[in-house]
């Protein structure tokens, strides 16, 4: 033991060079690897934690109070599948004043905040007991600068009632309100009549545990049932625990789908260098095999030598990467943890970390143990005599045929020399490809993220946005909107919820008015609706209800049937594509007295978007909430653009250092061709010509089979992601992606590039060793 | 005649943990055409003093030219130059280049001075013919024998018209009989007014085929001998001269 490890460290301190490369490359992927098994084992583990702690409730049901009385729903607590239920309670979807700015809050009316399901966390304050008194969820109160103390006026009423907040909650049955943007909001029962104005209804809000309830089919058969028990259209809004677990985990899903990603891409890419590092020391070793074995190391020992030389840089790389991997889980995480008021720091696990660096170390030592066999397998006498491993003794055809291209004669036999040592070659131009495809597949993401956040709905907002409260006319404020000469486009729109046959539940139904057709919504079947009568789907709800492009559905609003046709399918960001969208008019026959609730205002160019928003809220500051577009990249889209960043210097890190490995070796091997070359007037400069040359045949082939990959990967790991979240990309989004051939170019030149960065050296150190020492030793 | 090679007071200190000292002040002229032997045991210059001459090694002192170029003053870049124009080099061990065919081999040098490929091509073959391998011209130099690796590395050492032809123990890897025919071939060549400088341990080889003979040991030029029949000079005496300063 002590002589195998005397000869793994006295290999290791010769060649420490590669030693460090190793130590390098693996430290950056066991850092990335860990960072994403972390990522992947906390995203959702805080969520059931927390979950099952506050009883959750697996599904929320909204009954419209013109429809159903509270006795009729004490009914659907018996029901055979619930196991515990809360409510109703009465309450209704209210709009706020918050100094000027105005925020719409689905008040209810409870009495304390325990009870068998969805035990709200007190975290600031207390429960609101009194008359003019108000609790909110800790999001939205951050996220609207309010805190305990501060006051809400009702503008539902005339009277503009004003609330004080007097606590503030954690509550596991509502996503981030930066995710979710009706937020609840609760008040004593006896103060939920006092805060309705004349338009307002009362809802009843119930939760409700069943005992089965793990997939969306049980938890659709459980809603069947409730509204079987119960008049017809009284269930006028639901919402399953299984959809609030995908909005609180959709950010962490998007980004771990990239992490593991680049980490499996970092991970094959260093143990093909490791496989190419065994093989080469393997082959310059041939005489010192011979002489370890006639003295006496086994086979499985001189196997061992070469192993432990790769595994002791790796352990190195494990110990400080894995630790950095673990720190930066942190921050990814603490944004949901937050919201659920669990500390990150519970939530990492330094065991994952471990079982990340054992399993580095078994790839590792897979793929560094088949190229040792071969060491292992030597005879002995035949090691000694022949001295090296036989060097390449065939005709390059690429030298050739770069001979008859009459380049010059440095640069043909460089390139020639490529795959002298083919198993060597394929390795490294592998290493290289899989940078290309990385960085290809970052290069996708960034336009895809950008393409992601034009379209309407979550990231991407309008010029300006206008929320309308109380009883201020539509109309006067069109007049306003359309007095303005920056006004290029107005379209408005409200929330509503649709009864659609064959669906589970009821869907989002949002009716439009103007030319919405201009807003950027990406259509991926058929056209965006025209007129009334037509009407447009999520993918989701399109499925859910067995639709296809041109047929005829009927979306029962208000009680009100409405006869709509089915013209195209879009791809919707809000709801995960259980969405449906028609024309303005046709929700009038539902609805003839409504008035849309938001305002979408495009502005001509060069408009200023503040003047403007301060122009129109100026008008009615008392019924207007006006919002300019903030500027800037939306927080989530800047760290995914950040991580990809990050990750795809990590690749190329990776491959740059496979081609140095690579070079290394190849001059190494050839120091004796190199030093004859000299002699026979090769200049410094026509060697690192030579040596470069050969590296950047490698590169250049690892860059054009590199492209196509990365686009496969782009659109593969994009549709499994969206996919993960239910709510996948139609193939319109991808076309386009890679149409500018200049970045493609770029790209394609990236591998030459890593092959320029990574053979530099060992072609300036082949240059200036002397011929002299080199021809001497013999 | 022309001085094709001259050294003036040439010395080679080597630094290490003790000063070695590879050429002490050695002056040494060969004119055009001469077929001259260096000759010595191990550790006796020999090497040191054709390196300097090949531009591979510069001198500690002294100064080195060859067909009228110093060589001191020369970038690495300028002397590479120099060997490619000036100078062919034959090996002990050959140093052929496996992946290359033998007239690839050959090429190489004049490819890399910029001969046309033509021309290039017909002077290599007609090098091929004189030197009898003209039908391994495809051949690898993994499936040839010494000998024939040999004749290809004169062959390359040649293809330039090299002003002088350096032979660093041409036969030191080679049976005695195949080694014998490299040597007649190097007396061909140098009949058609090749200058060469032979590096030998051998006393009896650098006798019985150059025609000067400088012996060195421990740095310094111990003999310089002609090998005339006028000269008086015979292989006996220069064997007796060896074993005279083995026994010192």
């Amino acid at each position: 033991m002590k002589a195998l490890l005397t000869k793994i460290l006295g290999d290791l301190r010769r060649r420490r060079v590669q030693a460090i490369v190793i130590f390098i490359i693996v430290t950056l992927t066991a850092g990335v690897g860990t960072l994403g098994i972390e990522v992947l084992n906390g995203s959702s583990a805080p969520f059931d934690q927390a979950f099952n702690q506050q009883a959750g409730a697996h599904l929320q049901v909204a009954f419209d109070g013109r429809v159903v009385t509270p006795d009729q729903l004490a009914a659907t607590t018996t029901l055979p599948d619930v196991t515990a239920s809360a409510g109703p309670w009465p309450g209704s979807i209210l709009p706020f004043a918050n100094g000027t700015a105005k925020v719409l809050l689905r008040v209810l009316g409870r009495a304390d905040p325990g009870g068998p399901v969805d035990r709200l966390q007190i975290v600031a304050g207390h429960w609101a007991t009194q008359s003019g008194e108000i609790v909110l969820t800790r999001s939205f109160a951050e996220a609207s600068q309010l805190s305990v103390g501060s006051q809400l006026t009702a503008i539902s009423r005339l009277d503009k009632p004003t609330l004080t907040v007097v606590g503030e909650v954690t509550d596991i049955d509502e996503a981030d309100a930066s995710l979710q943007s009706l937020q609840y909001a609760w008040v004593a029962p006896s103060q939920v009549a006092g805060l309705l104005g004349p338009s307002d209804h009362v809802d009843y809000v119930m939760l409700f545990r069943f005992r089965q309830a793990a997939t969306a089919a049980d938890l659709q058969q459980d809603t069947q049932e409730i509204e079987g028990a119960l008049p017809p259209h009284a269930v006028a809004n639901t919402l399953t625990y299984l959809v609030v677990k995908q909005i609180f985990t959709v950010n962490s899903t998007i980004i771990l789908g990239f992490l593991l990603a680049f980490a499996a891409f970092a991970l094959g890419a260093v143990v093909l260098i490791i496989a190419n590092v065994v093989t080469g020391a393997v082959l310059a070793s041939y005489r010192e095999i011979g002489i370890i074995k006639a003295l006496g190391f086994t086979p499985g020992q001189v196997v061992l030598t070469f192993v432990g030389q790769m595994l002791i840089p790796t352990l190195a790389g494990c110990i400080i990467g894995a630790p950095i991997g673990v720190l930066g889980s942190i921050p990814i995480l603490n944004s949901s943890y937050q919201a659920l008021n669990l500390p990150a720091t519970t939530l990492v696990s330094p065991l994952l970390a471990l079982f990340t660096t054992i399993g580095i170390l078994v790839v590792v030592s897979l793929f560094a143990t088949f190229p040792a066999l071969r060491a292992g397998l030597l005879k002995p006498v035949a090691a000694i005599t022949k001295g090296t491993a036989p060097g390449p003794q065939r005709r390059s055809l690429l030298s050739a045929l770069l001979q008859r291209l009459h380049l010059p004669r440095p640069l043909s036999v460089g390139a020639g020399d490529a795959f002298a040592r083919p198993l060597r070659g394929l390795l490294t131009a592998l290493a290289v490809l899989i940078a290309v495809a990385t960085l290809t597949f970052a290069f996708g993401l960034q336009s895809s993220f950008q393409k992601v956040t034009a379209i309407p709905g979550f990231f991407a907002r309008p010029d300006v946005s206008i929320t309308r409260y109380g009883a201020y006319p539509d109309s006067t404020l069109m007049q306003t909107l359309q007095a303005q000469p920056e006004t290029a486009r107005v379209v408005t729109y409200t929330f509503d919820s649709a009864i659609v046959s064959g669906l589970s539940s009821p869907v989002s139904a949002e009716p439009m008015r103007g030319s919405s057709a201009a807003d950027g919504y990406l259509v991926s079947q058929g056209r965006w609706f025209s007129g009334p009568g037509e009407a447009v789907g999520g993918l989701a709800f399109v499925q859910e209800a067995h639709l296809k492009v041109g047929d005829r559905l009927i979306a029962t609003v208000n009680n009100h049937p409405l006869q709509l046709r089915l013209v195209g399918i879009y791809y919707d960001v809000v709801n995960f594509g259980r969405d449906l969208r028609f024309d303005w008019s046709s929700y009038l026959e539902a609805n003839p007295t409504v008035q849309p609730t938001f305002y979408s205002i495009t502005l001509r160019p060069g408009a200023d978007f503040q003047a403007y928003a301060q122009r129109v809220s100026a008008s009615a500051p008392d019924f207007l909430s006006v919002q300019p577009r903030p500027a800037g990249t939306p927080p989530f889209v800047a760290l995914a653009n950040a991580i990809i960043l990050v990750l795809a210097l990590v690749l190329a890190v990776i491959a740059v250092a496979g081609v140095f490995n690579t070079v290394l070796l190849n001059t190494r091997e050839r120091t004796q061709d190199i030093a004859t070359l000299k002699a026979l007037g090769m200049s410094p400069g026509q060697v690192v010509g030579m040596v470069v040359s050969s590296a950047c045949v490698l590169g250049l082939l690892g860059g054009i089979l590199g492209i196509p990959l990365g686009i496969w990967l782009h659109r593969t790991l994009l549709d499994l992601t969206t996919s993960a979240i239910g709510d996948p990309l139609p193939a319109a989004f991808y076309q386009g992606a890679f149409d500018n051939l200049a970045i493609l170019a770029l790209l394609a030149l990236g591998g030459i590039l890593a092959a320029l960065l990574g053979g530099a050296l060992p072609a300036r150190s082949a240059a200036r060793r002397s011929v002299v020492e080199v021809l001497r030793a013999e | 005649m022309n001085t094709r090679i001259e050294l003036t007071n040439v010395s080679k200190i080597y630094n290490g943990g003790s000063k070695q000292v590879g050429l002490s002040d050695v002056s040494l002229s060969i004119p055009s055409g001469q077929f001259a032997a260096i000759m010595g045991p191990s550790g006796s210059g020999k090497s040191t003093l054709l390196n300097l001459i090949a531009g591979l090694d510069r001198p500690t002192s002294g100064t080195v030219t060859v067909d009228g170029v110093s060589l001191g003053g020369l970038s690495e870049a300028a002397l590479a130059r120099y060997r490619r124009q000036r100078l062919g080099v034959v090996f002990q061990f050959f140093h052929l280049l496996n992946q290359l065919s033998v007239l690839d081999n050959i090429l190489l040098p004049a490819q890399l001075a910029g001969m046309k490929t033509a021309t290039a091509r017909a002077r290599a073959r007609d090098l091929l013919d004189q030197l009898g391998i003209a039908e391994k011209a495809g051949e690898y130099p993994a499936r040839l024998s010494g000998g024939e690796r040999q004749r290809v590395a004169i062959a390359r050492a040649l293809v330039n018209r090299p002003a002088v032809l350096l032979a660093d123990e041409p036969t030191g890897a080679l049976d005695s009989r195949t080694g014998e025919q490299v040597l007649d071939l190097l007396v061909e060549v140098n009949r058609g007014g090749q200058t060469i400088v032979m590096v030998t341990h051998d006393a009896k080889l650098a006798a019985a085929y150059a025609a000067r003979v400088v012996s060195l040991r421990d740095g310094r030029i111990l003999d310089d001998a002609q090998m005339q029949p006028s000269s008086g000079r015979s292989v006996s005496d220069l064997m007796q001269l060896e074993i005279k300063e083995a026994g010192k």
